[in-house]
Formats: structure tokens, C-alpha cells, sequence
């Protein structure tokens, strides 16, 4: 497992290790020490000189001046080797960000005009293997009935939940792999000049319909593709919402979430919580009596796609993906507003997984004054998160999840990343999305705690100090239900 | 922070030096003494490498250019150390002359 913290974003086009940039803040720091001492040194070296005539004092003050003037010489060849490294560290962090960010611009537009080809062939090479994919999907069908009747017949159960844990193993390791979930994610990015290639659209044109175009194309067409066809089969429907339960706790002990730990552990996690809670809101009152609040989403509770009682589920994510507002989008606007939380009260929201892409589009939403924003393992990467707002996302690079979300774009708010395993820490067996598990976001948040260069550090303590001198705390959660 | 000027500068003919000058003087050459030192501690500290990810000839690199830049601010430090405690000594000599 890495404990390495990659950060990007924050409007620099930098894209560095906190070890590198805390390295960077230290030789930047000492150049400056360097040269302002240097200056305070002379200055002080002159007034020495000038009191050195005087009576009793003078020789001291003489030699006061000599050491002043050595120590200023000293501090002032201090310096360019100091700012000789902050520079060449800048420049890395930047190069860095920049060959980043040029290999991905070419091989997503060689994927486009890949995918735009693939899908104008598409048409024909489906009614071609009509009759093939049909033969498979009999066998398999007939394979998934027999088998495990045969395998209990011939007394086989355990080879063939072996058998099974073996493919749950591999298929684990390959989503975990940062290759592949780089390739998903441009994947996701390019599925929009498929469908528009299938359409007879020529491949150059893809580009200038999508999402750096026209953004008439982009992750939305194939999300409203994907839910017609689910419509079809009754599967991705979505329904109303309606509150089914809330409570509310106010507390003269204020205790608010100091760190990206803490702010994590406040997420709620409604299956394990035991409660079902899927909203928690955190209202402040501050000494002057205005409000300030927090709200803090789950992430996904289900993963069936036949839309049922739970809002935090897969018809919830995709109709979030297109930009239409899902139930659990629908949700969370309920709760805020049921909190009293409007455009005069400032808010910061916290999400994971389902929840990080919900409060990531809560913040596209008017009428609220939402200033800061903490996403982990969100789909965020194509939800445009206002400019005004301090965001944080976070991202393991073997996390599905938020790949699924398409290439990262918003490039104001500060971009942290991690891998949560590697080849020296291999991923739990029979964990299919290990990287995006709650104990491996609660890990990198940690890390985020104990990071030491300037960029994390000040952001953590602006999202700190947002509810400093509170005199008390409201707390208010809710359970919300789609309704048939 | 500078002492004002008016309490840096004798007046024409007057041979004494203000005490209280002088000392304000040695403390803001000992800040800056320290700041020097606390400069020098930080880039020491400073590893770009930590993680593990800058490896190789450009981690020696930095490694030589930083000890270069180490070794001039510990003895800045240390030279400014020495201007303070002389500033230090010149007040108190100054204060049993007055």
C-alpha cells in the first residue's frame, strides 16, 4: 500500500508528491530567510558602525558590526542555491503536470478517432456475430443451470466456489490495476464518439460535438442511452423520493470535524450505521448568530439496477451521470433545505463514493452558498463544480469509481491522489472494488492529516477554521425513500 | 522589528548609546539568527524523494546543491548568533556606563 500523496490542480498546472512539494516550501522558505536576513543584517551592521564611536560600549559594538557583516555575506550566498532548488523543484512538479497532461491530450484524441471508427463499423459487425452471440449466450445459460446441479450430483460444491473465488480474485485484481483504470477512464471519455460513429457522425466530428466541443455529445449521451435501453427492460427507472424519517440532536458541546479524518468518519455509512441513514447535516451557530452548515452524504447503498425503496442506488448513479438530478441528488437538496440551509447560509459538503459525485452536483444547484466541497472516490471528473467553490477530491488511481466518472476536469479544486495497493501490498482477496472500500479512503485521509507541504496544509486549515468560535451545534440526519 | 531610527541615531554630541537601542538591536539580530537556524533545520529536513518516486542523479543533485545551501545559512546562523550576543554585551556595557 502507498502512502505516497500525489497533488494536483488548485489552478497550478503542478502535479507533484507532498513529499516533493513540502521539500519545495522548505528551499523557497530558507531563499527567502536568506535574503531577508541578509538585508536586516547590513542594516543592523550600519547602526552598530555608527553607535561604535561611543564610549564604554564601542569595541563591543565594532565587533557587533563585523559578525553582522559576516553573517549577512553568509545568509546573502545562502540564497541562490536555495532558490536554485525551489526553482528546479518547481520545475519538475510543473513539467511533470504538463507532460501529464500532453500524453493524456494525445491518447484521448487517438482514442476518439479509435472509437469513432470502431462505431461506424459497429452496425454491421453486430448483425454479422448475431447468430455466434446467440450460440454463447444459450451455452451460457444452460451452463448457469446445469452446472451447479451437476457439480452438487457429482459432490463438487467446493471446487466450484473455488472455482468462483478464483474469478472474483482475478477479475479484483485486474480493476485494481491503475492500468486498467486508466483505460476505463478514458474509456468512459471516448463511449460518446462510439455511439456518435455508430450513428454514421464522420470522426472528426466527435470531437467537436463532445465534451470539448459543443458538449452536445459527451458522458450524458451515453448515460441517457444506457438508461433507454434499461427503460426498456424496466431496469434504471426513476421515481420520486419522499423523507422517511429524520432526527434531530442540538448540543451546547461543539465539536466539530477537525481534519480530513474526521470529516471522513462523519459520512454516513446507512448499512453499517445500522440506521439507514444516508444525510447528515451538522448546523453551527456562530458567535454573531449566523448559521453555518455540513452536510455529509453516503455513498451507494445498493447496486441493483431495478430502481426499489433505497435512493442510493445504480439508478441514482447513472441519472447523476447524465446531469439530470437523481433521487439521491433530490434527496440531499430536501435535507438542506429542511435544515433551513439557503443562499445566505454558507455550507461545506462531504460525500463519499455516490455521495461525492451527489454533492459535487448539489453544488452546480442555485440557492445555496456552497464554499467548500470534500468529495471521496466521487464520479466528479464531468460534473462542472462552480469556480468559487474550495474543492477536494480525492481519487485512488486503482479505484473504479471514480474513472467511471470520466477524465478529472475541474482543475480549480485540488486534486488528491493515491494508489491504495501495489505489488508490495496486493489487494484483500474476494473484494471486487478494493481500492474504493471505505477503510482505504479512511487510510488516505489520514495521510491527508499528516501531510506537510503548504498546499494541504492551508487547505486543511481553511475547511478547519470554517466553523471556529461556533457556540453550538444542531445535528439532524435522514433516511430518504423512492416512492413507486 | 527595526527599532525606530530616532532611537538608532545619536544626537550631534552626544557620545553615550542608548541602552534600550542597543538591546532592542542584539534581540532582532538574535531573531534573525534564529530564523537562519530554523531555515537551515527545514531545508536539511527537505527530501523530495521521501515517497520514493525521485530517484537517481537528480536526487544527488539536490542532495549536493541543498548541503551547499545548508552549510552558508548554519553559518549565517551562527555568525549572527555572534553579532547578537556582542550587540548584547555593548548594551549592557552601555547601561552600567549611563
Amino acid at each position: 500500500m502507498s502512502d505516497e500523496l500525489i497533488l494536483s490542480g488548485g489552478g497550478s498546472v503542478a502535479v507533484a508528491t507532498d513529499a516533493l512539494l513540502t521539500a519545495l516550501d522548505a528551499c523557497e522558505r530558507a531563499a527567502g530567510e536568506a535574503r531577508e536576513a541578509g538585508g536586516g543584517l547590513d542594516l543592523a551592521a550600519i547602526r552598530l558602525d555608527d553607535w561604535a564611536d561611543a564610549g564604554a560600549a564601542g569595541h563591543a559594538l565594532r565587533l557587533a558590526a563585523d559578525r553582522s557583516r559576516d553573517a549577512a555575506s553568509l545568509a546573502r550566498a545562502a540564497e541562490p542555491p536555495a532558490a536554485a532548488l525551489g526553482t528546479a523543484l518547481r520545475l519538475a512538479a510543473d513539467g511533470y503536470g504538463l507532460a501529464e497532461r500532453a500524453a493524456t491530450g494525445a491518447a484521448e484524441f487517438a482514442a476518439e478517432q479509435l472509437a469513432a471508427t470502431v462505431g461506424r463499423m459497429l452496425p454491421g459487425f453486430v448483425l454479422a456475430a448475431m447468430p455466434q452471440v446467440a450460440v454463447v449466450a444459450a451455452a451460457a445459460g444452460v451452463a448457469a443451470l446445469v452446472v451447479p446441479g451437476l457439480a452438487a450430483a457429482l459432490g463438487l460444491d467446493d471446487e466450484l466456489d473455488a472455482a468462483g473465488a478464483g474469478v472474483r480474485d482475478a477479475l479484483g485484481h485486474l480493476v485494481a490495476d491503475p492500468r486498467v483504470v486508466a483505460l476505463i477512464r478514458q474509456g468512459v471519455m471516448v463511449a460518446d464518439d462510439a455511439v456518435l460513429g455508430a450513428l454514421g457522425v464522420p470522426p472528426a466530428m466527435g470531437p467537436l460535438l463532445g465534451e470539448d466541443g459543443a458538449g452536445l455529445a459527451g458522458m450524458p449521451l451515453v448515460a441517457t442511452l444506457i438508461t433507454g435501453i434499461a427503460g426498456g427492460v424496466g431496469l434504471l427507472r426513476e421515481t420520486p423520493i419522499r423523507m422517511a424519517e429524520s432526527t434531530v440532536v442540538t448540543s451546547g458541546e461543539v465539536d466539530p470535524a477537525q481534519g480530513w479524518g474526521e470529516r471522513f468518519d462523519r459520512i454516513p455509512a446507512p448499512a453499517a450505521d445500522g440506521d439507514g441513514m444516508q444525510v447528515r447535516i451538522e448546523q453551527y451557530t456562530m458567535p454573531d448568530g449566523a448559521e453555518r452548515f455540513e452536510v455529509y452524504v453516503s455513498g451507494t447503498v445498493t447496486f441493483d439496477p431495478v430502481a426499489a425503496a433505497e435512493p442510493w442506488d445504480m439508478t441514482s448513479n447513472i441519472e447523476n451521470a447524465i446531469g439530470a438530478d437523481g433521487a439521491s441528488v433530490r434527496a440531499v437538496v430536501e435535507a438542506m433545505r429542511a435544515a433551513g440551509i439557503d443562499e445566505s447560509t454558507p455550507v461545506i459538503l462531504n460525500g463519499y463514493s455516490q455521495g461525492g459525485g451527489v454533492v459535487a452536483r448539489v453544488a452546480t444547484i442555485e440557492g445555496f452558498d456552497v464554499v467548500g466541497l470534500v468529495a471521496f472516490g466521487g464520479n466528479t471528473g464531468q460534473t462542472p463544480i462552480p469556480p468559487g467553490v474550495d474543492a477536494v477530491l480525492v481519487e485512488h488511481d486503482d479505484d473504479l469509481v471514480p474513472a467511471l466518472g470520466g477524465r478529472q476536469d475541474n482543475e480549480q479544486a485540488l486534486l488528491v491522489r493515491r494508489e491504495a495497493y501495489g505489488d508490495d501490498a496486493p489487494p484483500p482477496p474476494g473484494v471486487l472494488v478494493p481500492a474504493h472500500r471505505r477503510p482505504a479512503y479512511a487510510e488516505t485521509a489520514a495521510l491527508m492529516d499528516a501531510a506537510t507541504s503548504d498546499r494541504l496544509e492551508s487547505t486543511t486549515g481553511r475547511f478547519d477554521a470554517f466553523t471556529d468560535g461556533a457556540t453550538s451545534v444542531t445535528v439532524s440526519t435522514y433516511r430518504f425513500e423512492r416512492v413507486p | 522589528m527595526t527599532p525606530p531610527a530616532s532611537a538608532l541615531v545619536r544626537s550631534p554630541g552626544d557620545d553615550t548609546v542608548d541602552p534600550a537601542a542597543a538591546a532592542l538591536l542584539a534581540a532582532r539580530l538574535a531573531r534573525l539568527a534564529e530564523r537562519l537556524e530554523w531555515a537551515a533545520v527545514e531545508l536539511a529536513a527537505a527530501d523530495p524523494a521521501a515517497s520514493g518516486r525521485w530517484r537517481g542523479p537528480a536526487s544527488a543533485a539536490f542532495d549536493a546543491a541543498r548541503s551547499c545551501a545548508h552549510e552558508r545559512l548554519v553559518a549565517a546562523a551562527d555568525a549572527a548568533g555572534a553579532a547578537a550576543a556582542m550587540a548584547a554585551r555593548a548594551a549592557e556595557l552601555a547601561a552600567s556606563a549611563a
